[in-house]
């Protein structure tokens, strides 16, 4: 199940949106969120469905990849939606009896239900479409620029973003090894599939203890090798490859914040 | 015995990243025998051994071990992993109980034995191994890297295995270690000889010095099998699939070419000293 | 350019068993642009012996001087670690990057150096260890000889002048290593590198200009390879191997048959027993 899931992956291409600046990218992805949230009229809604559609296609993403991702996140949509059609006090339009319980349905759930699983869809949509057209490795570089000005706060900018890199880069090795692994501990007639939770959850520790006495010393090795290499928490550190703000990035900041900005006092001017 | 027919392997059988890893893989390895699997990385060898063990079936074609059909859907795992014992490559990444006593014991518990059968099994094997027992309540990670790869050996045998499968046993040791590793796997199947003991390698020298029968893998075919001496008389042929052929192969191949009347058994140091020594007029106290 | 004087190393707690891996007074002094094998068993010392090249380690006793720069002078520490770069055993323990032209320029961005700069270093470390054209690959992808060239063309991009190989082709295959040890060479012999291998392979000693010998942490034997590997039954008491020519001539000449004893490959070996042959 785990395969469909399509918020943090990446999927290559040259699109206007892969080529953005990452940091520009995330940046844009809080703002589209806020505003997703600040709106809450069913033509704000219909715009933003638009301005969502148009991203896709500008993206070059499948639209059946998309709607592959979203089906996992159904139930969510359906509990969501139950929660508030149920939960919000306002104006019965409907209730039942079932036993001594009496369930209501009131005007405003349904609409809150309604809007709740709107925005959920395109909180999902919006993000994926960010993981989609940049990879993991881009997705670091954009954190770490986002971060920097923190550092005057001592928020260690550059080892949170190192730290992602690294991981990104030994997720692969350490699967290989779990499936080798793995495999080693079923030739000598361990069982991970059997049994109650409890029983598996207590037939991992085969697997689990090897893991974690490579990763530690995987862990020390790299240290040894980052320091040969004179790593020193990225005091006076270059890159290689600057993130630069192109006129892509300008053009669709404008249109962004235009559109963003539009939405928003439209929706400010439709309630007075 | 082990017996594979027409066996072809696909990695991610059914979609676009699909690839073919063993092509028509037919084989017959006899009880009582001490075989070595060589070939490059990539040569399907480790492919090929993780089928004996039921860890991938075959995209296709049939493996018989003992008897026991292990391509059989319904082929009871159990009993295949329990006939053929596998020891992975670096299998000291394996160990993770407090006591090397306790890791050896893990598959002998597993097969449900009681403590005075794992009692035993656990010594046996760890003797087997060439471990000694003043080892056996330390910790497995306080060992020297040689001594982890024998606890790890040992907990393979403690299922008292009808074949037992060794891939690359001697992967990162120091000539030393390697010496010892081999040396154990030939006294196992001096004092062992109903089981059938498998190893993959891709060190002709060590092979020269261990096996009885060759089987040589290549870009997932095997190219040849056949006792060591019929394997050591192809030397070029091996060369050309990118093997590397020890030395004295290559010397004495180029003493036959030149003319020089040499037996085909010639695989150590000590066997081209006798034969070339009385050419030379010497070897007079051989 | 590396020279050490009276070089000891303990670890500091003595209830560990590491009485092995001592050093004990090593002098030694590497020529610059020389090709030097560090050969010996598991434990004898020769790994703790390449760490103090680099300042990772440092000697309990003694001194060690890269290009006359003192080790344990803690200022100097990045410029000794540029001059001698460092390449180790395991090629998935020592890479950082995703990609592989990320890794190569890992240790130029951690020196600070100009982007442009960085970029062309990178694309010359990975020419030279022929690797251009994997240079956008994830290091999982490639294979255990493929991801070692990584890892000393990302040592490389540094512009060291000495490169330290602990034990790089240990976890390799027959064409890993061949591969690497090219690699090597071609490094050592046509753009003038001091190269210092450590390794428990006697064949890749035999290419080196000088073999030196470690066991229980001293150095028992020190020349060119065809001096060193003479010595079979010395090697051997060691754990080590001996070419198997080299070893058979020996074992011939406990037989009555002499021949020269410094033989390191088959067709020196062929030569001198065709022409030893009574016609």
């Amino acid at each position: 199940m785990f395969k469909n899931i399509i918020i943090g992956q990446y999927l290559p291409g040259t699109s206007p949106l892969h080529r953005m600046n990452p940091a520009v990218k995330i940046v844009f992805t809080l703002i589209y969120v806020i505003v997703l949230f600040s709106v809450n009229t069913p033509v704000s809604y219909a715009a933003f469905a638009v301005y969502t559609f148009a991203l896709i296609l500008i993206s070059k993403v499948p639209v059946k990849m998309i709607v592959r991702g979203v089906r996992p996140m159904l139930w969510i949509f359906i509990l969501t939606a139950v929660l508030n059609i149920f939960m919000t006090p306002g104006n019965i339009i409907w209730s039942i009896n079932i036993f001594k319980l009496t369930v209501v349905v009131t005007r405003e759930g349904l609409i809150m239900g309604t809007a709740m699983v709107i925005r959920l869809l395109f909180l999902v949509i919006g993000t994926s479409l960010l993981t989609l057209t940049t990879s993991p490795l881009q997705l670091t570089d954009g954190i770490e620029v986002l971060l920097k000005p923190l550092k005057k706060i001592k928020v260690p900018a550059h080892e949170i973003a190192m730290m992602m890199t690294i991981a990104i880069r030994f997720i692969p090795t350490l699967a290989e090894e779990t499936d080798k692994i793995m495999k080693a501990q079923t030739a000598r007639g361990a069982d991970f599939e059997t049994g109650n939770i409890i029983r598996r959850a207590k037939a991992m520790t085969p697997l689990l203890i090897p893991l974690f006495v490579s990763a530690f010393r995987r862990a020390d090795e790299l240290a040894t090798a980052m320091e040969a290499r004179c790593y020193n928490s990225g005091i006076n550190r270059t890159k290689m490859k600057e993130s630069k703000i192109t006129s892509l990035d300008i053009i669709s900041a404008i249109i962004f914040i235009a559109g963003g900005l539009f939405l928003i006092l439209a929706e400010f001017w439709i309630e007075i | 015995m082990i017996k594979a027919e027409n066996v072809n392997y696909i990695y991610q059988h059914g979609t676009p990243f699909a690839r073919q890893a063993l092509y028509d893989i037919n084989l017959e390895i006899p009880d009582d025998s001490l075989t070595a699997i060589i070939g490059h990385t990539g040569s399907g060898k480790s492919t090929l051994i993780q089928h004996f063990n039921a860890l991938i079936k075959p995209t296709s074609g049939k493996i018989e071990i003992n008897g026991i059909d292990v391509t059989n859907p319904k082929a009871d795992l159990t009993l295949i992993r329990r006939t053929s014992g596998l020891v992975f490559q670096y299998p000291e990444h394996q160990l993770f109980e407090e006591t090397v006593y306790k890791d050896i014991a893990f598959a002998p518990k597993n097969m449900g034995l009681n403590e005075k059968e794992i009692d035993e099994r656990v010594k046996e094997s760890a003797a087997m191994a060439g471990l000694s027992e003043k080892y056996l309540e330390r910790s497995p990670f306080e060992l020297s890297g040689g001594q982890k790869r024998r606890a790890a050996i040992a907990g393979v045998l403690a299922m008292k295995p009808k074949v037992l499968i060794l891939d690359e046993p001697t992967a990162g040791l120091d000539p030393k270690g390697r010496d010892e590793i081999l040396n154990t796997i030939k006294v196992l199947h001096k004092t062992n000889r109903e089981m059938i003991i498998l190893f993959v390698s891709h060190s002709m020298e060590d092979v020269a010095k261990t096996a009885e029968h060759i089987i040589v893998m290549n870009k997932g075919h095997i190219e040849m099998q056949g006792s060591t001496a019929e394997i050591f008389t192809r030397a070029e042929y091996l060369r050309q699939i990118g093997l590397n052929v020890p030395q004295i192969t290559l010397l004495c191949d180029k003493l036959r070419n030149a003319g020089i009347n040499l037996p085909d058994n010639i695989y150590t140091v000590h066997d081209a000293a006798k034969a070339i020594a009385p050419l030379m007029g010497g070897g007079r106290n051989v | 350019m590396i020279q050490t004087t009276n070089l000891t190393f303990e670890y500091p707690d003595e209830n560990i068993e590491n009485r092995d891996k001592v050093l004990n007074e090593i002098n030694l002094n590497i020529e610059k642009g020389s090709f030097t094998a560090i050969l010996g068993h598991n434990g004898s010392g020769k790994s703790t012996l390449a760490k103090h090249f680099n300042a990772i380690l440092l000697p309990t006793g003694g001194k060690v001087y890269i290009k006359n720069m003192d080790t344990s002078e803690n200022d100097k520490l990045f410029n000794i670690r540029q001059t001698a770069g460092m390449v180790f055993q395991n090629p998935d323990n020592q890479m950082v990057a995703a990609m592989v032209e990320d890794e190569v320029a890992f240790a130029p961005e951690n020196l600070g150096i100009a982007p442009k700069e960085i970029r062309r270093r990178v694309n010359k470390c990975l020419a030279a260890v022929d690797m251009t054209d994997f240079s956008q690959n994830a290091p999982s992808k490639l294979s255990g000889g493929q991801k070692q060239r990584v890892a000393i063309a990302a040592v490389l991009a540094m512009n060291p002048e000495i490169l330290i190989l602990d034990e790089p082709t240990a976890m390799l295959d027959p064409k890993g290593r061949s591969e690497v040890l090219k690699t090597i060479k071609i490094l050592n012999r046509e753009m003038g590198i001091t190269v210092v291998l450590i390794t428990h392979y006697m064949d890749e000693a035999t290419e080196a200009d000088r073999t030196i010998v470690m066991d229980s942490g001293k150095i028992v034997l020190d020349g060119t390879p065809r001096e060193v590997f003479k010595k079979v039954e010395l090697l051997k008491s060691l754990g080590l191997d001996v070419p198997q020519v080299t070893e058979l001539v020996y074992e011939l000449s406990k037989l009555g048959i002499d021949l020269p004893k410094d033989i390191l490959t088959a067709d020196e070996c062929f030569n001198a027993i065709t022409g030893g042959m009574p016609k």
